[in-house]
């Protein structure tokens, strides 16, 4: 199987954004600072300390499926990966150096086999689109940018857009790796319904996209609120990430990749 | 399947000192009008955003059990207006109620995972009773005092007291209201002892009578000083829900005078 071109899953806002960020004035400099005085290691530190690190003798089938998936995007030297204890589905991806994966622990416990492996894309892809740079500048900032030389505002703010962007980058490299709508679909709201509950098909699909119009429609004052919500949250609405995916794989975007691809 | 109870008003299951805290509260200021104009406005330019943009809408095709349920505390509480259902990733085993005129309830996907149909009914029949018995504008008034009167040293106290008391009484009436709904003492019962702590795995372990005989034992106890200022404080001056020990005695006290009974009986 061909492996997976970062140019063919990156969200174009996405790209924009990191294009951005790395013009502030500053951000060489903070980066090569971040890796130079071992910041990076004090981090590594805390999750040697505190987090189960997942290897091939201690979980050899999630181990198999990682690397599986790092052969798919062409990583060559396999990330280290972390499980923590927390109720919410969330995985997060940094490191300058040596870029890191953190995945809570529900993944494992509720997430099938298939479900985990499509899910553990998001942040294999992110590595190769240059994320963990970015995620480790997003921790430095909201842990010390009080005491940086540039005002935390200046940082913050495009690295909270970038942030959102991120994920409609996941939602495409996950669907181009697993070729399965519906199920990259159920990943966007995974956790929000139970497990139990009917996973995604035409029908619901069609439900999910009435109620994210009807979220993407509000206007008046409640578009006032929603925009100044969206800029206070790091992650996008589920409801716009929905809109986002039946978009691109509606339009044919998508199966243009796709051929591409072959 | 409990039985529907036509005709039902909340008024004839609402507790007495929760009634008359309510219309205290109604004269005393235009609180009604207030607390009416913050639901709509919190419920419209926030709650729906949130749901509506983070959380799932429940619907016949993604949820059928739960959105049946639902359908069943409705015609059990003789309730017709919608509700928008939506389920969000929380391990809070209790519902968000919002909105006066687009009505939203919010489960959390541990309820669905966890309880039983009785206890989701119990939790449903407790929502549609906060609709019916208009106790969201109070709510709304009751939170958004806390903050404020939290900033004003002993006078912000006493503007809670009268709000304050009528939220912990207003708790009994919607717990009146959910076992009306689920028609399932013991799953009522076995729910509010969650609440103290008992964890989901020994839920069906618990001993009703043996739990009220040491709760009542507990609040008839002679208390210190220090253990009464520590009462009053973090009860009556605090504006916070009733304890979940004290909805226990209470909804067990209720159930067991016959009034539950009475109630059932009227409309059946």
């Amino acid at each position: 199987m061909s492996t997976i071109p970062v140019e063919s899953y990156l969200y174009p806002e996405d790209k924009a954004a990191l294009d951005r960020i790395n013009k502030v004035p500053g951000i060489g400099k903070l980066m090569k600072f971040v890796s130079k005085n071992g910041i990076e290691r004090f981090y590594d530190f805390m999750l040697f300390s505190s987090m189960l690190k997942i290897t091939e003798k201690n979980a050899p089938k999630v181990y198999d499926i990682y690397r599986k998936i790092c052969e798919r995007f062409d990583v060559k030297k396999i990330p280290d990966i972390y499980v923590t204890r927390n109720y919410y589905i969330k995985t997060n991806v940094f490191g300058v150096e040596t870029p890191k994966i953190l995945i809570s622990s529900t993944a494992f416990e509720e997430m099938s086999e298939r479900e985990l492996e499509v899910f553990l894309v998001s942040d294999i892809a992110g590595i190769k689109a240059g994320h963990g740079v970015m995620s480790m500048l997003q921790m430095v900032v909201n842990s010390y940018g009080g005491a940086l030389p540039v005002p935390k505002a200046l940082l913050a703010a495009p690295l909270y857009y970038w942030s959102k962007q991120r994920y409609y980058t996941y939602d495409r490299a996950r669907m181009i790796y697993s070729d399965d709508y519906e199920l990259v679909m159920k990943l966007i709201d995974y956790g929000n319904i139970p497990e139990t509950a009917p996973g995604m098909n035409a029908r619901t699909i069609e439900e999910r996209m009435v109620q994210s119009e009807e979220f993407r429609s509000m206007g008046g004052f409640s578009q006032v609120s929603r925009s100044a919500k969206t800029l206070d949250n790091d992650a996008p609405w589920n409801a716009d990430r929905a809109v986002q995916l039946f978009n691109w794989v509606e339009s044919g975007l998508y199966s243009k990749v796709k051929e591409e691809l072959l | 399947m409990p039985v529907a109870l036509k005709g039902l008003e909340v008024s004839e299951y609402r507790h007495s000192e929760d009634e008359k805290a309510f219309k205290a509260v109604e004269n005393v200021l235009p609180a009604g009008k207030l607390g009416e104009w913050m639901e709509k406005f919190e419920s419209k330019y926030n709650d729906r955003i949130e749901y509506l943009g983070s959380c799932v809408r429940l619907t016949p095709d993604n949820a059928p059990r739960i959105f049946k349920l639902m359908d069943t505390a409705k015609t059990v509480l003789d309730y017709d207006g919608d509700i928008d259902l939506f389920c969000t990733r929380s391990y809070k085993p209790r519902i968000e109620v919002a909105g006066i005129d687009v009505p939203m309830v919010l489960i959390s996907d541990i309820i669905i995972k966890k309880f039983s149909d009785e206890m989701i009914l119990f939790l449903f029949g407790q929502g549609i009773t906060m609709l019916k018995g208009g106790m969201l504008k109070m709510f709304k008034l009751s939170d958004s005092l806390v903050n404020f009167t939290n900033a004003i040293p002993i006078a912000g106290k006493a503007l809670l007291y009268p709000l304050g008391q009528w939220r912990r009484k207003s708790q009994m009436t919607i717990d009146r209201g959910g076992l009306l709904a689920c028609q399932d003492y013991e799953a009522a019962m076995k729910y509010i002892g969650l609440l103290s702590g008992i964890p989901f795995r020994y839920i069906n372990d618990i001993d009703i009578n043996d739990r009220a005989e040491q709760i009542t034992l507990e609040t008839e106890r002679k208390k210190s000083l220090p253990e009464n200022v520590g009462h009053v404080n973090n009860t009556l001056l605090s504006g916070r829900r009733s304890w979940a020990n004290e909805r226990f005695v209470e909804l067990f006290n209720w159930y067991n005078s016959g009034e539950y009974g009475r109630v059932i009986a009227a409309h059946t």
